[in-house]
Formats: C-alpha cells, structure tokens, sequence
C-alpha cells in the first residue's frame, strides 16, 4: 500500500507491517494504524519514528529507552499482556517518545508511559506505569550525571 | 452533569459493570476503589492529560534531528 505523509512524502509499505493501536494514542485517538521506521536504515540509532497512516503529518519521535537506560524495567499486567495479545515477552517491543523545545542537549524521554507494540501481531497501546520513579520528563542525556551526584 | 452525595463505604454502579466505593474519607481527600471490566482503563485525568501533552511534543520536534540521528547505539 502506498501512504502519504509529511516528513517522508509518498511511501510504499506492506500491509503486514500496519501496527494498529486500538484506542489510538492519547491526544491523537483518531489515528489507530501506524507504520514504524527505523531513524536510519542501518539500524545503528536507537531512533525511530511511529509515523500515522490515517493522518499525514502525525508522526512520533521514540527511542528504544534501554539504549539510554540500562535499569528500565517495566512490568505488563495482566490486562496489557491480554489487550496486546503477547505470547511470549519477546514479542514486545518497548519505545518511549522523545521531546525537544530547545538544544539536543534537553531532550527528554517519558518513560512514565512507553508504547508497547506486539511485532508478531502487529498491535500496540501506550501504557502508563505506577511506578513513581519513572518520569514523563525524563532527560535524555544528563542521567547518568545526576546517579553519579546522588552517590557523592 | 450529574452530583451524588455518596458516604464512606457507600458506592456508585456505572453501566451495570463498572462500581465506584468510596472507601475512606480524611480531611479533604477522598480514596476511591474501582470495580471494572478489564478492557477499562483507570488514570488519574492529570496524568493523562500530561500524557497526551508531552505525546502531541514528541510529534513537534523543532531541533536538528540529524544530530539525534548521528548518534550511534
């Protein structure tokens, strides 16, 4: 099938590679299906973006988050496990949107609320997490600085 | 919209399978329980709505990315 979009013009994509989400993504849940492009085609970024097929110029900026942070750790409940139909935790796929206003160096990752996307059954949802250590704003760059702080 | 005045221990019944109890009332803070289908998701409203703010960001990105795109894993 072939899609049109904002930031990459005309593209041609299989329809096996369709990730539907279900209830949408909050703040844009009229758009359910989404394609996922890796930043660059080596697949040396931790980068990708989650690009809209019902709507053009939506498209998301994520990370895979244990790039960044080697002691993420976040645990599907029952319910998400079903809704996303995971049979093996293999299947999952975890991403966390990138934001930046101003230089790279403040970017932030939302890690309180990963996208989960099933890449055997092409589904995915975004879920929000309990656990009070993981931050919507979380940056980027500076973590490892702050641990390094916290241990003086 | 509708106001019901609801005491501890007392509960509200949404659409024959979803129950909310008031479970303990302290000061002017109320604790809530759910009883809901699975399919139903809970959040506070300003987590959610935090949520679906910093989503609408990460899809407005107004820096270079080919310096995030530089960087490798």
């Amino acid at each position: 099938m072939k899609i049109q979009t904002t930031r990459f013009g005309e593209l041609e994509l299989a329809d096996s590679s369709v990730i539907t989400f279900n209830k949408g993504i909050p703040g844009f849940e009229e758009s359910k299906k989404y394609v996922l492009i890796p930043a660059d085609d080596k697949g040396e970024t931790p980068f990708f973006f989650l690009q809209s097929i019902d709507i053009e110029e939506v498209n998301f900026f994520l990370v895979d988050p244990f790039s960044f942070f080697k002691e993420y750790d976040i645990k599907l409940n029952d319910q998400m496990v079903e809704k996303l139909e995971l049979e093996s935790p293999t299947d999952a796929l975890v991403l966390t949107t990138v934001t930046a206003k101003g230089e790279i160096k403040d970017a932030t990752t939302n890690l309180k609320a990963p996208l989960i996307i099933n890449n055997t059954k092409q589904l995915g949802m975004q879920i929000v997490l309990d656990s009070k250590d993981y931050l919507i704003k979380q940056p980027l760059f500076q973590h490892s600085e702050k641990a390094v702080a916290r241990q003086v | 919209m509708l106001v019901l005045g609801r005491k501890k221990g007392e509960s509200i019944i949404i659409d024959n399978d979803i129950e909310i109890i008031v479970t303990a009332i302290e000061g002017d803070t109320i604790k809530l329980g759910f009883k809901a289908p699975k399919h139903i998701t809970i959040h506070r409203k300003e987590i959610y709505l935090e949520i679906q703010e910093e989503n609408k960001q990460a899809t407005s990105n107004v820096i270079n990315l080919s310096d995030f795109l530089n960087m490798k894993k």
